[in-house]
């Protein structure tokens, strides 16, 4: 029963979206400010993840969000429009991180709590710090699926649609990153 | 089964993606593997990790910058310009304007040494040019026929007035011809136009003055003096 209204509700956002989607189109910024409403945290957590620096998010999730509202009169299939948004936040964060302004130290004063927190922690929990450093340090493409899957629950064809690729491919770069994140973390545990 | 396919369906099994065959025949590997149930106990953190990881939200005006931008149209001002300037390293940069400032240049000249070369006047002079020839074409057009007329009574009249009146058309045509240089060379001279026009037009009134002298006084009585 519960996922039965579940699934009421999530058809009845995509209408909202869908109807926010089409005044969008024809310049109405107050049903853009609807979209940028139901979109900003997604948005906003998917970008931030990408940079780890809050200031240099919003900027970007600005510049998304202009982007979105100039080129949305050439979006098609008005259904795809969530994809649509992810590929564009995606592409805006990859642009950003090729020009190579993401790159910072990090001080060792934070990088030793973060050893401490992670040591106190129960064992058996796992601390947000420690996890965030894991996902901060993997490849861009590992990241981008681990990001769309573990934290935005996308699915892998959803994911496949949105990065233009195959759902094996998806599929594989998540267990690679869910891989990649797990040495991180026995070797930040064994001191490394 | 060995560890390393049992790992690939760890992470199926975690996101409930197993058919029921393969999950029965991966917790039978599990019961009795210790790793593997090691390496599906740290996945199985990291995936609810992730699920509980801090929900960040932009800030409250994030929304107000973007309408204001959006309002000011400052989208219209991101032109193909700006977005090359801001994607490509400042080398492409300026070399993309060096060859701007280059290509205007040789443009700008070009047009220049055209026109010199040509002897061409820009657009307004022509202008101006062409209306005054059409003005003086007039001008010439009635003193053509007030000759004609002029010529057929020329017999009648006094030979003394007809040679003063002669000098005095010397002297008009004489300042005919210097104003219509200085007008050639300055289109723009509103003053020179002027006195091409009023000396044209004295000469008109000198004809019908002579004209209206022979219909008026048969002896030809005419004051020369101007």
């Amino acid at each position: 029963m519960r996922k039965e209204n579940q699934i009421v509700k999530e058809n009845d956002t995509k209408k909202l979206v869908l109807a926010w989607v089409k005044k969008s189109k024809e310049g109405d910024i107050k049903a853009f400010e609807l979209i940028y409403e139901h979109f900003k945290t997604p948005v906003f957590n998917l970008v931030y993840r990408y940079t780890y620096n809050h200031a240099v998010a919003e900027d970007l999730v600005h510049d998304i969000f202009i982007k979105i509202f100039t080129k949305i009169k050439k979006l098609k299939k008005e259904k795809s429009f969530p994809n649509w948004l992810y590929r564009i936040t995606i592409n805006t964060c990859l642009n950003y991180l090729r020009k190579g302004k993401h790159l910072r130290s990090i001080p060792l004063e934070e990088a030793q709590n973060l050893l401490r927190n992670y040591e106190n922690a129960e064992r058996n929990n796992l601390t947000n710090e420690a996890l965030e450093q894991a996902i901060s340090n993997l490849p861009i493409k590992m990241k981008t699926v681990f990001l769309l899957h573990d934290i935005q629950g996308f699915k892998h064809e959803e994911i496949a649609q949105i990065l233009k690729c195959s759902v094996g491919t998806s599929k594989s770069q998540l267990f690679k990153a869910r891989m990649k994140i797990r040495e991180y973390l026995i070797n930040l545990k064994r001191g490394k | 089964m060995k560890c390393k396919k049992a790992r690939k369906l760890i992470n199926d099994y975690i996101d409930n993606n197993l058919k029921p065959k393969q999950k029965m025949i991966l917790e039978q590997h599990l019961e009795s593997c210790e790793e593997c149930k090691k390496f599906l106990m740290d996945f199985k953190k990291i995936v609810n990790g992730a699920k509980n990881l801090e929900i960040l939200s932009p800030s409250g005006n994030l929304w107000l910058k973007i309408q204001n931008d959006l309002e000011k149209g400052a989208l219209k001002r991101k032109k193909w310009l700006t977005i090359f300037l801001r994607s490509y390293p400042l080398r492409y940069k300026i070399a993309f304007v060096s060859l701007l400032i280059f290509i205007t240049s040789v443009s700008i000249i070009g047009v220049f040494y055209h026109y010199k070369k040509e002897n061409k006047i820009v657009p307004y002079n022509k202008y101006v040019l062409t209306k005054l020839e059409e003005a003086e074409h007039h001008y010439e057009l009635a003193i053509k026929s007030l000759q004609e007329a002029f010529s057929l009574i020329k017999c009648d009249l006094d030979p003394q007035i007809v040679r003063n009146f002669q000098e005095n058309m010397k002297i008009i045509d004489a300042s005919i011809n210097d104003f219509r240089k200085i007008v050639q060379k300055e289109p723009y001279n509103f003053e020179a136009r002027m006195y091409l026009l009023s000396a044209y037009q004295q000469k008109v009134n000198f004809f019908q003055e002579i004209i209206n002298l022979k219909k008026t006084s048969p002896a030809g009585g005419f004051n020369p003096n101007i």
